[in-house]
């Protein structure tokens, strides 16, 4: 096979297998956090970073609705002094646990993106945020690392290819954020079907 | 410390249809809102591992088994918060007896603070659910369940209960300017009598069976009050809330009385179209379709009587404060 055309064919291999009620929780959840005026932080480092700060520019944009909140999201890979001086003082693995320390509250959510799942300032920052009462989401491939174990809620890109694991963390990005803009409503309220418990019911 | 804001609700439509004895044989349904008015609840970690409740009256006790706030307290069972917390309530308007659902508010209100509390988020639906559980399984009331729901969920709602057990909530896209007609075109006025709805519901849902002619033509008018507000047919909706009102007088007695009956009456001379008190009946407060115009001629006809300006309200129950640390 061509080495495109098996790029092409092995990253439709691996989408097919991603999980797609998760992506819906995921959602759901972001949904919550902009109704209740949560804040949401977004993290990783190289690609992961870039798709960090590109997902916080899309979640802040893109999903404006006059009716609706706005989502609160912050970068966290995307203050150089901040994280240089951290860096510098603190150790690299300590640049977002930091960061985050100054601003997360209960029911925040932190999203996490490290490809092999184990990078020490990622895993460190999700272990600082779980102990103030926050949601935290992870975006891995491989074999999900470290991070896959402690995240709440954990989307894995099956794949021992970076570049395609990479380019999903991206797409999950995109396929989040257009979902609530197509959307606006979706997880929030607007119609809701639901079964009352039969002790209601019975008189 | 959490802060969780809960909205009271209008119920325009349909009112005694939500009742499990009469929609699990013919299905029921509603158009009903929330408003901005709310009930604020706070709850608050204590230092010490007592108990207290703040309303209109404080109480401090060791377990929720001494607590006499009944709501709060099967709230507490629920979540499995037994002591350790401060909570108080604070509301819009009296706390007892106002048509405006305060109860039902206030049950989810309270579940939404307490699973806040524990770090737990959980959703509209759930809380409706089992506000719905606790006022009506646990605590007896005899009450529909339709005020959880919009306490939960907020917004113009049609709600339908299917002889399933099954609810449909759904939400009433209407435009800008139809919300802003709407929002001219109701009043609110405070009739003076507090009134405790469970003797009137009690009546009423005993009388269930023998009003059943009456009940499908008030489920009947619910379907054409959600007609006329989509094609934004106002006036006829105010017609028909005269209509219905005049029906729902017949499923208890004591739904209105001599006194109430007076006050509609001249707000109807003075120009108004239609209106209904907000409720079970018997008191709280009377709500009227006036067109804008005629509205300061209904307000003087009632001149003896408190206005409470209001306006829908979309959002459902939500936490405005969080500030937890542990």
């Amino acid at each position: 096979m061509e080495p495109i055309q098996r790029y092409l064919s092995t990253l439709q291999q691996t989408m097919d297998k991603l999980p797609q009620p998760l992506i819906e929780e995921v959602i759901y959840t972001l949904q919550r956090a902009r109704m209740q005026g949560n804040q949401v932080f977004i993290m990783g480092n190289g690609g992961s970073a870039s798709t960090a700060s590109h997902f916080v520019c899309d979640l802040a944009k893109n999903t404006r609705n006059p009716s609706l909140p706005h989502f609160r999201a912050i970068g966290l890979a995307d203050n150089m002094e901040i994280f240089s001086a951290y860096a510098n003082d603190e150790g690299y693995e300590n640049v977002f646990s930091q960061q985050l320390i100054n601003l997360i509250k209960p029911g925040d959510i932190v999203i996490a993106i490290s490809a092999s799942g184990n990078s020490k300032n990622v895993v460190n920052a999700v272990e600082e945020a779980r102990k103030y009462g926050a949601i935290t989401i992870g975006f891995t491939g491989f074999s999900g690392g470290r991070l896959g174990q402690i995240v709440d809620l954990h989307i894995h890109v099956e794949s021992d290819i970076i570049e395609h694991v990479e380019d999903i963390h991206l797409m999950l990005e995109h396929m989040i954020v257009r979902t609530i803009k197509d959307q606006p409503y979706i997880g929030i309220t607007a119609h809701a079907e639901t079964k009352l418990p039969a002790e209601v019911l019975g008189d | 410390m959490i802060i969780v804001q809960t909205p009271l609700r209008i119920s325009f439509f349909g009112g005694g249809t939500d009742f499990p004895s009469y929609f699990m044989e013919e299905g029921g349904c509603v158009l009903s809102s929330a408003i901005d008015k709310f009930i604020f609840l706070t709850i608050k970690e204590r230092f010490d591992a007592k108990l207290r409740v703040g309303y209109t009256r404080t109480e401090m006790v060791d377990d929720i088994d001494q607590l006499h706030h009944e709501l709060i307290r099967e709230a507490l069972r629920v979540t499995g918060i037994r002591n350790g917390v401060e909570i108080t309530t604070m509301g819009d308007i009296p706390s007892e007896g106002s048509g405006l659902g305060s109860s039902s508010t206030v049950t989810v209100g309270a579940l939404h603070a307490m699973y806040a509390y524990l770090g737990e988020i959980v959703s509209a639906e759930r809380l409706a659910r089992e506000a719905c559980t606790i006022e009506i399984v646990t605590l007896k009331k005899p009450i529909g369940v339709q005020d959880q729901y919009i306490a939960a969920y907020g917004g113009l709602r049609f709600m339908e209960f299917m002889t399933n057990g099954e609810v449909r909530v759904e939400k009433i896209n209407i435009s800008t300017e139809a919300r802003r007609a709407l929002n001219d075109n109701f009043l609110l006025f405070f009739t003076g009598v507090s009134r405790r709805a469970d003797s009137i519901l009690t009546e009423q849902k005993s009388n269930i069976k023998d009003r059943l002619t009456e009940l499908r033509e008030i489920k009947h008018m619910a379907h054409q009050a959600r007609d006329y507000l989509e094609a934004e047919n106002f006036d006829a909706l105010g017609e028909l809330m005269h209509q219905s009102w005049e029906l729902k007088k017949r499923l208890a007695g004591t739904i209105s009385n001599g006194q109430i009956n007076e006050m509609y009456e001249a707000a109807r001379r003075a120009g108004a179209i239609g209106g209904k008190i907000a409720g079970a009946g018997g008191g709280g407060f009377l709500l009227l379709y006036v067109p804008y115009e005629r509205q300061n001629k209904v307000r003087a006809a009632l001149s003896g009587l408190q206005e409470l300006p209001f306006r829908l309200e979309s959002d459902g129950t939500k936490i405005i404060f969080n500030y937890r640390r542990s």
